[in-house]
């Protein structure tokens, strides 16, 4: 085999490892069954299940199950007969010429799915959910397998819709500085017939009834049916001082209609610092620029030829379960991440990061033992960045070549920093590099020779 | 004599009623629509991954591609494991499974943060109306000195939904 040869090889296998095509996947058309419906009239629905070429032949089964939602987020899920208890079920209404489809790679077959509603439904609405899945498990060490659910939702033709909801709980949760105070409210359907749009208007009130703070959720993306309940999780963002205060939640629908409204109290024990608000900015190759925060929180400073191209950066708090910190240190409150660079800096960037008594705290009340770290993602551990501590003004400083998540640790053993620069923005794949090197080093043998 | 009268004259009852009870449930029949309405495609890049021979260090791991095509305006895809008992564990493939000491993991955002499968994921991914949405899914199981060795495996179910 000449050298023209394998470069070509070398040329294909890398196009594709990179070019992998979807090797299961499940399309369903008339994805979503929500009509007013007559006693005593059946409707037919056409719906259609397909695969793509490049699937496997495959079978699958078509479960009609009662409407059930997940209390945290809504998500719409199936409830088996047994649990199908409530009196707005439309399961029985249902039904398919068959409950099994088998597909031939890239099969699309059609189908009605047949819906009989009695005389005697009743008013309001009537709901089910028919969950499209493979009718076997994989056979790999992991295997993944993908799957259609389809919520029904009749509603009854001339009959009195009634929509109410009560709220069933409000919690407040832990008041942390530089997090969200989360206020979850759990709103329960106490009506015959579903509704969008839920919002939780949220208010902090202190001893003296004096509103101090107060959030919105959005409208809620998710029908609530009857008889589910959904928890609403609103952040507060307010600084508060030491006290004790009433929250007030009240949930509406979209118009304004008021569904329920319901009180509790809760303590802050130390002075409440609200999480810092996003900051966004455009880093351009030809001149220093600095990212900073509205309240001073966090302030970047990227030299000038630190990209190759505009970049826009985003600096905002981080909101998920923080991967364990180093061995020995002690993550803060101060945690953010900055998104928007792919790639390595070309020369590095300075991050000036004001910590928060829970931070100082951490470290006991001495400063000295605070760093910034970063979470390296690739490989799944923190880099502790060699870090300047500026007491007076409570203030971190460190330079580094790459971001991602930086967190304020105490106590943690100071590392190498971000690195040696040199690098390029957008960074490639490590994979395009090699497959680039190999392609390059065979041409040049070849030259060579 | 009476109660063969009376027996016949209730069975010419029934007779007469029952054609009425049967037309009574006669329904019309309305085909709701030609076309068929919005979709959901949901497709995962490789539909099994080996994780390799794992071992107590670690980090038996992997990761693949979910992409989702709709034309709902706000969907949702949740991850799971449809098998019980031992939801959300790898188990052998014996009559009775064993499952590992600890629960499966999957992620959505490199690693950074994992879910432990014996809960449904909920909104693992999210999104609006479009094609070729993707999201990466990042595998990991954790072994213990006290897994015995043997073959594990588990079926991880993204189920899509319109809202």
């Amino acid at each position: 085999m000449n050298y023209r040869t394998w470069s070509l090889l070398l040329a294909l296998l890398f196009m594709a490892a990179l070019a992998l095509a979807p090797a299961a996947a499940v399309k369903v058309e008339g994805a979503k069954i929500m009509l007013d419906v007559k006693p005593g009239t059946t409707y037919l629905f056409p719906m259609a299940v397909s695969i793509k070429s490049d699937d496997p032949a495959s079978e699958y089964a078509i479960d009609i199950l009662g409407f059930g939602q997940s209390p945290d987020a809504g998500s719409y899920q199936g409830l088996e007969p047994g649990q199908d208890i409530g009196a707005y079920s439309a399961r029985s209404f249902i039904s398919f010429p068959s409950s099994t489809i088998r597909l031939q790679p890239g099969e699309r077959k059609e189908f009605n799915a047949t819906i009989r509603i009695p005389k005697d439904v009743g008013a309001g609405g009537r709901y089910a959910v028919v969950l499209i899945h493979p009718a076997a498990a994989g056979t790999g060490q992991a295997s993944f397998a993908t799957a259609v659910l389809v919520p029904v939702m009749l509603t009854v033709e001339g009959t009195k819709l009634v929509e109410t909801g009560a709220i069933t709980g409000v919690s407040v949760g832990e008041v942390i500085a530089g997090k969200p105070i989360v206020v979850a409210t759990t709103l329960q359907n106490t009506g015959n017939h579903h509704f969008y749009g839920a919002i939780n208007q949220v208010s902090v009130r202190d001893p003296s009834g004096r509103e101090i703070g107060s959030a919105q959720s959005d409208p809620f993306a998710r029908a609530v049916i009857p008889g589910q309940s959904v928890r609403f999780e609103t952040p507060l963002t307010a600084g508060l001082p030491v006290g004790t205060y009433t929250v007030v939640s009240r949930m509406t629908l979209e118009n304004g209609t008021l569904l329920d409204e319901k009180i509790t109290t809760f303590s802050v024990q130390e002075e409440y610092i609200p999480p810092f608000e996003e900051a966004t900015a455009t880093v351009v190759p030809d001149r220093e620029t600095v990212l900073r925060t509205s309240g001073g929180e966090i302030t970047i400073t990227f030299p000038a030829g630190a990209v190759l191209a505009d970049a826009e950066v985003t600096v905002s708090p981080y909101a998920d379960t923080l991967p364990a910190p180093p061995s020995g240190s002690t993550a803060g409150t101060t945690i953010f991440t900055v998104d928007g660079l792919s790639g390595i800096l070309a020369k590095p960037a300075t991050m000036v990061v004001k910590y928060n008594p829970a931070d100082l705290q951490a470290a006991g009340g001495d400063a000295a033992k605070l760093s910034l770290a970063r979470w390296n993602r690739a490989d799944g551990k923190w880099t502790v960045l060699p870090t300047t501590v500026n007491a007076g003004a409570s203030t971190l400083s460190a330079s580094t070549d790459r971001f991602g998540t930086i967190a304020v640790m105490a106590g943690a053993k100071q590392g190498t920093g971000g690195g040696k620069s040199g690098g390029f923005l957008p960074g490639p794949h490590p994979a395009v590099m090699f497959g680039a090197l190999a392609i390059f080093a065979v041409l040049y043998q070849k030259r060579k020779k | 004599m009476k109660k063969l009268v009376f027996g016949a004259l209730i069975a010419l009852l029934v007779l007469l009623v029952l054609p009425g009870a049967v037309s009574a449930a006669e329904t019309d029949t309305v085909v709701v629509s030609g076309t068929i309405g919005g979709y959901i495609d949901v497709a995962i890049t490789a539909d099994t991954l080996s994780l390799g021979t794992m071992t107590v260090a670690g980090p038996n791991t992997a990761a693949t591609t979910l992409t989702v095509s709709s034309s709902f305006n706000s969907w949702g895809v949740d991850a799971s494991d449809a098998k019980t008992p031992n939801k959300g564990y790898m188990v052998t493939a014996d009559a009775t499974p064993i499952p590992l000491d600890t629960l499966f993991d999957i992620s959505n955002d490199a690693g950074t943060s994992w879910h432990q499968l014996g809960t449904p994921w909920t909104d693992f991914f999210t999104g609006t109306a479009g094609t070729g949405m993707t999201e990466t899914v990042d595998v990991k199981q954790v072994v213990t000195a006290a897994d015995p060795a043997g073959s594990y495996s588990i079926t991880v179910t993204f189920t899509g939904a319109s809202n």
